[in-house]
């Protein structure tokens, strides 16, 4: 394939910004995203090049380095921050426009690591780069979510951006080739299916695409090992700030539901004899059907049941019954539906609860 | 004369480096990038690029007519990638141009001396990447690309003769290559330290 000079064919104006750029990176040290066997984010990432070569960007001309390339060149600081770690669930997550922020402090992109044995995986969440022209190409806005293998390996820096296509990943194998149409793998989404907050607000393991694992470590070579290993992690309730653009969601690492309240803390001890509302927040994409309520009277101490089997509701009406106490532990345990409820997660009060015992007898 | 700058010279082909390796043995994609040492950073953001535009005596010599604009286009798209407005963190900064010939030929191509297959045959792009810059240091005074950073050159057809596992560069599978100058004398006002890369 030759050059088209012929001054008007605007592919090869296309191909060699797109090419001449990402040589010139090379040189201002910026390498092709680490190992092989990347999948789907060629029209997201410049660096990509040919190893990305079913997702081809030449057609596409410029489109945005993917932030961890830009964070993670080698032997210099970066033009842009490492990933910000979320190592617990994380309610009202703001995820700033990555490339809308001029300052570079200002840029963001998340990630969780998630810990399963045997298996070494990692999600990064970024935001969409919709304030560059660049970012045009694609039509999309929203959320891009990416399965990654120790990204800090530049050896083996796997990736697989995850969208919202409805049509991956694919159940046998784990490939989810967005825009890529051949024989041998047929058409499965879009490059423009990102999680926008309307169309799809929700990635979790009961999703498609979902959370979850590739059942190996081994880098995989365009067509991944099957996704068949259960995650709890989450981003769900996706959506975006009327204010000022930001995309917010809620990142959980495992498939616990959060006790909000009472939570321990504050000056308002809880009165032997009242009713106390607890609440939790119910996740509908977890699969949830029931949820149990032990309280311990130490942090060390033995849980004991307050209700089992409760309707997961986000609410239950406690009658305070336990003596007076300062070092309370309420426990809401989590269950899936089924013959034979298994335990989803567990979330424990983060403060001491105390119950105040100072009635007057009649 | 700044001997101590390293100019990197390195010669874009043509769109291939992207192909399709759906069919292709990938045994060749998963070795480790060579290492590599940074013309710039955001404690050096400034970088001066030029761009020289190839053409052969079987080709037609004209410029694309989107030369300017892809000059234009690569300032704009690198300064958006690394965009800082703080003092003491500035955007990347890019002295990108193209190197044209003078008087009316400025619509033209720098012409090598011989056809395509004359490099990719039995000679090496070096060769090529020498000859033309000879040409540029003869025409112009001072060399416009004497003191810069990098040159990169975009040939009009393919003259590599790297050769990957597989077989020769420029094979739609196994992408492009640029050789650099490893002997530079004789080019007038060419001042710096070459260095070779290989690119892919």
């Amino acid at each position: 394939m030759n050059l088209d000079v012929s001054g008007d064919h605007i592919n090869s104006k296309l191909a060699q910004e797109a090419i001449t750029t990402h040589e010139l990176m090379h040189l201002f040290g910026y390498r092709h995203p680490a190992g092989s066997g990347n999948v789907n984010y060629g029209r997201y990432d410049l660096q990509s090049g040919s190893q990305g070569g079913f997702y081809q960007v030449v057609d596409m001309g410029l489109v945005p380095i993917h932030p961890f390339t830009l964070a993670h060149p080698v032997n210099e600081p970066g033009w842009a921050p490492l990933p910000i770690p979320i190592p617990r669930d994380t309610l009202d997550l703001h995820v700033p426009d990555f490339f809308g922020h001029q300052l570079r402090s200002d840029r963001k992109s998340y990630i969780v690591e998630i810990t399963h044995t045997g298996i070494i995986q990692s999600f990064l969440l970024v935001n969409h780069q919709g304030a560059t022209p660049y970012d045009n190409k694609y039509q999309g806005s929203g959320l891009l979510i990416w399965h990654l293998l120790d990204p800090f390996d530049p050896e083996h820096g796997f990736r697989d951006l995850e969208l919202a296509s409805g049509k991956s990943p694919n159940a046998v194998d784990g490939d989810d080739a967005l825009e890529l149409s051949t024989p041998q793998v047929p058409y499965w989404g879009s490059a423009q299916d990102f999680f926008d907050g309307t169309s799809a607000s929700d990635f979790s393991y009961l999703t498609n695409p979902n959370t979850n694992l590739y059942n190996t470590n081994d880098p995989p070579i365009f067509y991944p090992d099957p996704q068949d290993v259960l995650s709890g992690f989450a981003v769900e309730n996706i959506r975006r700030s009327n204010t000022n653009g930001d995309m917010i969601a809620d990142v959980y690492v495992d498939k616990a539901q959060i006790l909000e309240s009472p939570d321990g803390g504050g000056s308002n001890p809880i009165q032997r004899g009242s009713t106390i509302v607890v609440h939790w927040r119910v996740r509908p994409l977890l699969g949830a059907a029931t949820v149990d309520l032990d309280i311990a009277e130490t942090a060390n101490g033995e849980f004991r049941s307050l209700g089992s089997g409760l309707p997961n509701t986000g609410t239950f009406n406690w009658l305070v019954l336990q003596k007076g106490g300062s070092d309370y532990r309420l426990k809401l345990t989590t269950r899936a539906s089924g013959g034979s409820p298994h335990v989803l997660g567990t979330d424990i009060s983060d403060n001491p609860i105390t119950i105040d015992d100072d009635r007057s007898c009649p | 004369m700044n001997t101590m700058r390293a100019l990197v010279f390195v010669t874009l082909l043509s769109p291939v480096f992207y192909g399709n390796l759906a069919a292709a043995d990938l045994s060749w994609c998963s070795a480790p990038d060579p290492p590599i040492t940074p013309l710039i950073s955001p404690t050096k953001p400034s970088i001066a690029v030029r761009i020289v535009f190839i053409a052969f005596p079987e080709t037609s010599p004209a410029l694309p007519i989107w030369a300017d604009s892809l000059a234009a286009d690569m300032r704009a798209f690198m300064r958006a990638m690394t965009g800082d407005t703080s003092p003491n963190a500035p955007a990347m900064n890019v002295d990108l141009k193209i190197v044209k010939r003078p008087g009316a030929d400025s619509v033209l191509a720098w012409v090598a001396p011989q056809p395509a297959s004359y490099y990719y045959g039995s000679h090496d792009t070096g060769e090529l990447n020498k000859a033309v810059m000879t040409m540029i240091g003869q025409t112009y005074e001072p060399n416009p690309t004497a003191g810069v950073d990098a040159v990169l050159t975009i040939a009009y057809k393919c003259t590599s003769v790297f050769t990957p596992p597989q077989g020769k560069g420029c094979d739609i599978d196994y992408g492009t290559t640029g050789l650099g100058i490893t002997d530079p004398s004789g080019i007038p006002g060419w001042s710096a330290i070459p260095k070779a890369r290989r690119l892919i």
